[in-house]
């Protein structure tokens, strides 16, 4: 079993992707990241000295658009904001963040 | 279910009958929309009966001369539908109703495309069995104990079923391969580029690609024609004409002559890498079949090595799932979806957040998302992804060098047919090692199509994988076409 996971390492990398998880959950993801990291260990066998890390499998020449603000008109405003389960003046409304009284 | 192609109408024995008159599209479109609404295969989380009915209706007034005008399509429910519920089979998007269309699915509108609705997938594109939907599992129409592979599993089935002629799926690791090989259909994952991204709700960007599921090589190169090119909108979508697949393709299977000499001057591949122990060997049969009946056609059979291929899965579920960590950060319950507030109206921003990802997220999300947190995490980061990363560089350096000796390289789709479900729920790395063929080639960028050739066990369809250099799709599915015309001549397993 890979060292590298325990059950209170899951519990931070829990905290970290803001994944509200119980005991049961921690303990059995517990054990399957430890088979999965087991697996992809063997990664360790290949000898990756001078090779360069790539983010993609073939060459990419992305481009850019110029960051230019487009008119939204206030129905499209009203559309996007309208996917959220909670919105006030055409804003996400959300639960307080700032300390109360 | 002995005959592994399907026998339902394609799209270009449908323009055949609406260009002659004998059918419109709003009968046609009828003839879908009703089996769709019977379907027992859980093929669709939405019908989009309205659309389909104005797309139709819009066909038959002559607005659209495109030779796919009037086709009832199928589109995966992680592309987003404007004003179309697009849950990506997650109950974390449960209500999610777009305010814009993906690219592709604004061409499959202005190509006059009939949408019968959004296809039932694997959640956020997870899995390899669609046993990862929110909203209950697809099944084989060949046989409902059985699962149609994923993760575009409702896009197979549709198709398979006879409830669309042609369906949209995406590919990060296998997604449309897979399960076209177990549903017997024709499923490309195009270059990485070649199809725009955006709208495509993302899982690993540097992997993913829409990709077709069709009955055939002629559909999917219309589909493809109709959904390639530059998009402004996706950063990655590459700058580059789009060929007329659709007219390459039609010549090799409509003109013998043409056929013959393609595959006279075919260099075909074969990794052994990819005959390895875990091959089913009813699949190892049929596949071998397709190799004696190229070398029966002419074509030059290449003995290749792919020596990193077996490192694919490893680097793969390191590289997928650390994306998908951050991709998937955005679903916090603020701007799409339901909220979990666990306390009520004293439930924190945090509390929030941790509550509806941890309850609205299925069991494999939380797995990916823990797994790639943990990869891309201080002190790990260079034993896990980079590492990854540098293997992923060899993986790609295999395939390019093979690409100057051959044309395509050839072999199965998946180690086995179509299992049962639940056979694999329990164990994640059995249920990953379903993708063992087909992830080397999302990491390398490159296009493959899988296309059925034979069957295997119980009489399920095999899917026998091509793969090509980059950019070409058009000559995967010409050998595809080719291949199909061999199959139909005899020349099968």
């Amino acid at each position: 079993m890979s060292k590298d996971v325990n059950p209170e390492v899951t519990r931070k990398i829990a905290h970290l992707a803001r994944l509200k998880l119980t005991d049961s959950e921690i303990e059995q993801y517990t054990q399957e990241l430890s088979k999965i990291l087991d697996f992809v260990a063997q990664l360790s066998e290949v000898n990756t000295a001078n090779v360069e890390p790539v983010i993609h499998g073939v060459p990419l020449d992305p481009h850019f658009r110029e960051d230019e603000a487009i008119l939204l008109f206030e129905e499209d405003t009203k559309r996007i904001v309208a996917c959220s389960e909670q919105s006030l003046y055409d804003q996400y409304k959300v639960p307080q963040v700032i300390g109360g009284e | 279910m002995k005959y592994p192609r399907h026998l339902h109408k394609k799209a270009w024995e449908w323009r055949a009958e609406l260009a002659a008159k004998k059918i419109t599209a709003k009968e046609i479109a009828g003839e879908y929309i009703a089996r769709a609404k019977a379907d027992k295969t859980n093929s669709f989380l939405s019908l989009m009966e309205n659309d389909a009915e104005a797309a139709a209706a819009a066909v038959d007034q002559g607005k659209f001369q495109h030779r796919l005008a009037g086709i009832p399509v199928g589109i995966k429910d992680n592309l987003v539908t404007k004003g179309v519920r697009t849950t990506c089979a997650s109950k974390i998007l449960s209500n999610y109703h777009p305010p814009y269309n993906a690219t592709v699915v604004n061409k499959l509108h202005g190509a006059g495309t009939v949408p019968v609705g959004k296809c039932n997938m694997d959640e956020f594109a997870m899995g390899s069995s669609n046993e990862n939907s929110a909203y209950g599992p697809v099944h084989l129409p060949q046989d409902p104990a059985r699962v149609p592979g994923g993760s575009s599993g409702g896009s197979a089935a549709s198709v398979a079923g006879n409830l669309a002629v042609m369906a949209l799926g995406s590919d990060t690791g296998g997604s449309v391969r897979q399960p076209a090989s177990f549903c017997g259909l024709v499923g490309l994952k195009p270059t990485y580029g070649r199809v725009s991204r955006y709208g495509l709700v993302a899982f690993a960007s540097s992997l993913d690609q829409v990709g077709t599921l069709t009955l055939d090589a002629q559909d999917g190169a219309d589909l493809l024609e109709t959904i390639a090119g530059f998009d402004a909108w996706d950063s990655t979508s590459l700058e580059r004409e789009v060929p007329r697949y659709s007219l390459a393709v039609e010549k090799v299977r409509t003109d013998a002559a043409h056929r013959a000499g393609f595959l006279k001057q075919l260099r075909v591949g074969v990794p052994a890498e990819f005959f390895a122990e875990g091959l089913d060997p009813t699949v190892r049969k049929a596949v071998e079949g397709s190799i004696e009946a190229l070398k029966g056609a002419g074509a030059k059979i290449v003995p290749v090595s792919l020596p990193h291929s077996k490192y694919a899965l490893a680097v793969y579920y390191v590289v997928a799932v650390s994306e998908a960590s951050a991709n998937l950060a955005r679903f916090d319950g603020v701007r799409f979806g339901p909220r979990v507030m666990p306390n009520g109206a004293q439930t924190t921003l945090e509390e929030m957040y941790e509550a509806t990802r941890g309850e609205l997220f299925g069991k494999e999300v939380k797995r990916r998302i823990l797994l790639g947190t943990f990869a891309l995490s201080s002190g790990y980061y260079d034993a896990y992804y980079k590492r990854a990363c540098q293997v992923r560089n060899l993986i790609s350096q295999d395939f390019a060098k093979n690409f100057r000796e051959v044309d395509v390289i050839l072999g199965p789709t998946t180690p086995t047919v179509s299992f049962e479900r639940g056979a694999k729920t329990n164990d994640p790395l059995a249920m990953y090692l379903s993708d063992i063929y087909t992830v080397p080639i999302n990491l390398a960028g490159v296009p493959a199509v899988s296309m059925p050739w034979g069957t295997g066990e119980k009489g399920l369809p095999v899917g026998l994988q091509l793969i090509g250099a980059p950019w070409s799709d058009g000559k995967l599915l010409e050998t595809v076409a080719a291949l199909e015309a061999l199959y139909d001549e005899g020349k099968g397993a």
